[in-house]
């Protein structure tokens, strides 16, 4: 998998920097952290005993697991293991804002404004496709969507401002 | 026995029901296709219209479709890694692998066969042994359950390649999310603050899709071009090889019995028979290394299992009455509203239903392989389709899926959440399979671990006083001894290979 | 494109088949005048999937209520979530004009509020009409050793605890039952809680537990195949199917617990709308294919005007609240 070949490039550029090792260190620190506030959490639900078992006993055991296995990885960055950095998040980002403009548009307005807008947005912002291609793309997304779930299924939609959805 | 078989295709091949089996099977691919939408969805819209039907058409219906959903859900698994429903994703890992390297025709093409014999050895036992199985069905209890599901969890380490604690990280996190909401047991509100959506728990589709489409799609962003990691711009040949069809003949046929006696546990029986198929094909075969990086086997034996479980789940309803899923549940008040109660006696009260419905089950295997594979050489072709078209597209039918879950936006949220945790998963090597897999098995492992407390009077002796939770107990020690071997003696191999290496290098 | 092109076609090919499922889906309605009621469909939430009990029900009914209704649709939404709250706080919050309903069976109205998490109380809407009342029954293997449930309690006082049964989970109908039935009885029963009434027949057939309490729906099957019998109805109504097994009332044993299902709206609905609906819903209980399919699902039509389930809401309301107490399960 790609993923362990990033890990190996990694590992096999040298020692990594401080602020690398710092990252690579925070990361499970930081999700061994959530461990123990799910720790903390199944506590407070009560963990019994194992013949009258408690709410919290499962959670308590699922956070000692998650809390140890954390700590394992950290131990690993810690002794030189580099995390694959969080690299470019530009683009990510402008994904992740689309998609929820997407949510936000389909609630508030409507399903087909939301899909012709997130749709043209994304392929303008995020490729080199002329505008011509985008249009022709996003109407057919549209009417394959409106077909599908509007005419075909009949889900009902939030309310709409639209007279259609 | 004949006579009866021969009833039943004399009902199946009435024109109407030979309708309702072509409309399911079709319908059933189509919705099957597209995330979010499963079986549930698409009976509960038709169930209306099966109140004016012959119950026998009604059921042949929604078996059809039912099966059709198990075949289609494969598609975009293997194509976009997009799991349709959650049995498909362990198929998602190898098959997805082998898109990308342009081996996505056999991938689908073998899904197909195997779903095929998977269903039609299922299919076999139900005609011929179906009250025996429905006894083991009832036979098997909470203490089964539980160690059945903790094998499945144990072979969630064996999925996919890369750092053994960062595998048991995200399968911790899924066993968590699978607490959110009400305690099954003693109904006390879990880890839901004040929020009333969380009470009923995570819907699985919502978190599958947020991980794995939202989260894949935003990921291959990171990437400027074509070069996206996305799918591969090969489309490769469209049949399976000679060499596939022989490294897959095994696994089918493993498959095909795993699936059958998986699927008569309720609940959690379509992926953990598929998760346990995965677990026995990276056992047996010669190439485990190959499991995780596109391996045929991966692919062929869960998806014969998954849908040879499908086919098994309907042996409780017809021999027992009882259902075990909520699909089937569906097609138990079709039944009820009929005024026909499924039960013991189903086949002496409605020999024409019960002989129809099994006749027409095995045309539908037909049908559905005869329609999925000339469809293998055309859906493939949805990877010539630019990224940059196809990722706005995924995202939008994702999240519109989401909300048909239950017409409401909190799962598009949920998915929202899911895709941003699955790309900094995939940033960081968490593999987002187990994450899945111990979600969904979560809750079927602390009820039945809990309710066998409950069930026993001297707490753990009861996983011990069983036969059935014994020898799966077995199992489990066998699977961990065994694995621990061999990941001790595959380290003394790569230290010295490394080693070599070195040597050669320098 | 070759993809797109093959999706459409494939879609096409579906619309044809479903042409007729257009009708559904259609958005909130603009009411007219409540003289002319009901001049558009009805939006009726059924806040649990679809093929439940409650669906069932509701779409029988409503096949029985759309004749009275000016011949207007009333078209049913599963809306399920947060054990019937979600579909329930939408149509508390929604104008009260008739086009939004409810189709419940207690939970989400007298179990839910007491957790302190629903938006709304169990007043905050108006009761229509009670459609139909299901007692809870206790049913156990046919080869089990009570006949009635006399012989089960006198067992039980001389083996205390011995008695394990399934149930659908904590603070359900199920459970509250028996918790009644033990105090009652002054006896101890231990409860195996299970996710659906399905798993809990298979567990007693399993011979995982000694009993299994639940609506009687889901034991019909092996009822009639002679594995299962019902010991008693912890209720206090009697379909055919079981009308010779005694409620504990008529046993000596002071409980009775039934859960009844009805229609219910916004708060502030007018009168002329509740009595419209409430009169469709008691010309549909008159129809007989419409008892026939009620009564197969083993509940009890039973029709009561809003006030009379109101009544009903309230005391169970009440009732619930002091057992959940009792289980801890609320402060």
């Amino acid at each position: 998998m790609s993923q362990q070949s990033e890990d190996v490039r990694y590992r096999g550029s040298g020692q990594p920097g401080v602020k690398t090792r710092i990252y690579s260190v925070a990361v499970p620190v930081v999700l061994g952290l959530c461990g123990i506030a799910l720790l903390v959490g199944s506590l407070a639900l009560g963990v019994g005993t194992t013949n009258e078992p408690g709410p919290g006993l499962w959670p308590f055991a699922i956070a000692c697991t998650w809390t140890l296995a954390a700590a394992a990885i950290a131990w690993e960055s810690f002794k030189g293991t580099a995390l694959p950095p969080v690299g470019p998040s530009q683009r990510p980002a402008v994904g992740f804002g689309l998609t929820l403009a997407f949510i936000l548009i389909f609630s508030y307005i409507g399903l087909i404004p939301a899909v012709l807008i997130v749709t043209s947005a994304w392929m303008k912002l995020l490729s080199d496709m002329s505008w011509k291609r985008i249009i022709i793309a996003s109407l057919t997304i549209t009417a394959l969507l409106y077909i599908l779930f509007a005419i075909i299924i009949g889900t009902a939609f939030p309310a709409s401002v639209l007279p259609i959805p | 026995m004949n006579d009866s078989i021969l009833l039943g295709f004399s009902v199946a091949l009435d024109p109407m029901n030979l309708l309702a089996v072509l409309a399911g099977c079709l319908l059933g691919v189509v919705v099957g296709v597209l995330p979010g939408l499963g079986p549930i969805t698409t009976i509960s819209i038709l169930l209306p219209f099966t109140y004016a039907m012959e119950p026998t058409t009604a059921i042949i219906l929604l078996a059809g479709i039912y099966a059709g959903v198990m075949y289609g859900g494969t598609v975009t698994s293997v194509l976009l890694k997009l799991p349709g429903e959650a049995a498909s994703v362990v198929t998602a890992i190898d098959g997805y692998e082998m898109a990308r390297k342009g081996r996505a025709g056999p991938a689908l093409g073998i899904s197909a066969i195997g779903s095929f014999i998977g269903a039609t050895v299922a299919l076999i036992a139900l005609t011929f042994f179906a009250p025996a199985l429905a006894e083991l069905a009832v036979k098997l209890g909470p203490p089964e359950y539980a160690m059945l599901a903790l094998l499945g969890l144990l072979l969630i380490a064996y999925l996919g390649a890369g750092a053994f604690a960062k595998a048991v990280v995200a399968a911790a996190i899924g066993l968590f999310l699978a607490t959110v909401g009400l305690d099954p047991i003693s109904g006390d509100a879990r880890f839901v603050g004040d929020s009333l959506q969380l009470l009923d728990g995570m819907d699985v589709v919502a978190v599958v899709l947020g991980l794995f489409g939202i989260g894949e799609v935003l990921f291959s962003l990171r990437e400027r071009d074509s070069e996206a990691e996305l799918v591969s711009k090969k489309v490769g040949r469209v049949w399976p090889t000679k060499k596939d069809l022989r490294d897959s003949a095994a696994p089918i046929a493993r498959g095909s019995v795993i699936g059958t006696l998986v699927g008569l546990v309720p609940g959690g029986g379509g992926l953990l028979s598929s998760l346990l198929s995965y677990g026995a094909e990276r056992r047996f075969a010669k190439n485990p290394e190959e499991f995780g990086k596109g391996a045929i086997q991966g692919v062929a034996g869960p998806e014969t299992a998954n849908n040879a479980s499908s086919t098994s789940s309907f042996i409780p309803l017809l021999s027992l009455g009882i259902p075990f899923n909520v699909t089937i549940s569906l097609l138990f008040s079709v039944l009820l509203i009929n005024g026909i109660t499924p039960g013991p006696r189903l086949v002496t009260e409605n020999p024409d239903l019960f002989w129809g419905v099994i006749a027409s089950m095995y045309l539908g295997n037909v049908v559905l392989l005869i329609l999925s594979l000339p469809l293998v050489g055309l859906l493939i072709q949805i990877l010539r389709v630019d990224m940059a078209v196809l990722s706005p597209f995924i995202i939008v039918l994702s999240l519109v899926g989401v909300y048909t879950i239950d017409n409401n936006t909190w799962n598009m949220w949920v998915a929202l959440f899911f895709g941003v945790v699955g790309y900094f998963m995939r940033i960081w090597g968490f593999p987002p399979g187990p994450l899945v897999l111990a979600f969904i098995l979560g809750g079927l492992l602390e009820t039945s671990l809990r309710q066998s407390l409950l069930l026993g009077d001297e707490g753990l002796l009861i996983f011990l006083q069983r036969p059935g939770s014994l020898a799966l107990i077995a199992v489990s020690v066998l699977l961990i001894g065994a694995s621990t071997f061999s990941a001790v003696r595959k380290r003394r191999a790569q230290t010295g290979a490394v080693e070599e290496s070195i040597h050669v290098g320098s | 494109m070759i993809a797109s092109r093959a999706l459409a076609a494939i879609t096409l090919a579906v619309a044809s088949l479903l042409v007729t499922s257009c009708s559904v889906g259609a958005g909130p309605q603009s009411g007219g005048t409540e003289a002319d009621y009901p001049n558009s469909s009805i939006e009726a939430v059924v806040p649990y999937d679809a093929g439940g009990a409650t669906d069932q029900l509701a779409r029988t009914v409503i096949s029985g209520m759309e004749p009275e209704l000016n011949e207007q649709s009333v078209v049913v939404l599963n809306e399920s979530g947060g054990a019937g709250t979600s579909g329930m706080t939408s149509v508390v919050n929604s104008e009260p004009n008739g086009y939004k309903l409810a189709f419940i069976a207690g939970g989400p109205l007298t179990v839910q509020p007491h957790y302190g998490k629903t938006s709304y109380s169990y007043d905050d809407v108006t009761p229509i009409a009670r459609i139909a009342t299901s007692p809870i029954v206790l049913a156990v293997r046919a080869d089990a050793p009570w006949n009635t449930i006399q012989e089960l309690v006198a067992d039980l006082k001389a083996n205390p605890g011995s008695f394990r049964y399934a149930s659908t989970g904590v603070g359900n109908p199920a459970s509250i039952a028996m918790e009644k039935f033990n105090a009652a009885a002054g006896v101890d029963t231990k409860q195996v809680p299970f996710k659906s009434s399905s798993e809990t027949v298979t567990a007693l057939l399993g011979k995982n537990v000694d009993g299994a309490a639940g609506l009687p729906q889901g034991f019909t099957a092996s009822v009639k195949s002679g594995d299962l019998k019902i010991l008693a109805n912890l209720g206090s109504v009697k379909d055919q199917s079981y009308e010779k097994v005694p409620t504990l009332k008529e046993s000596g044993i002071d409980a009775s617990t039934d859960l009844t299902s009805g229609i219910v709206g916004p708060k502030g609905l007018s009168n002329e709308v509740v009595t419209a609906l409430a009169d469709a819903v008691q010309a549909s209980l008159k129809d007989p294919k419409v008892l026939e399919r009620i009564s197969s699902s083993g509940a009890v039509p039973d029709f009561g005007t809003g006030e009379e389930y109101a009544a009903d809401i309230k005391s169970d309301f009440d009732e619930n609240g002091i057992v959940l107490k009792e289980l801890g399960l609320i402060p």
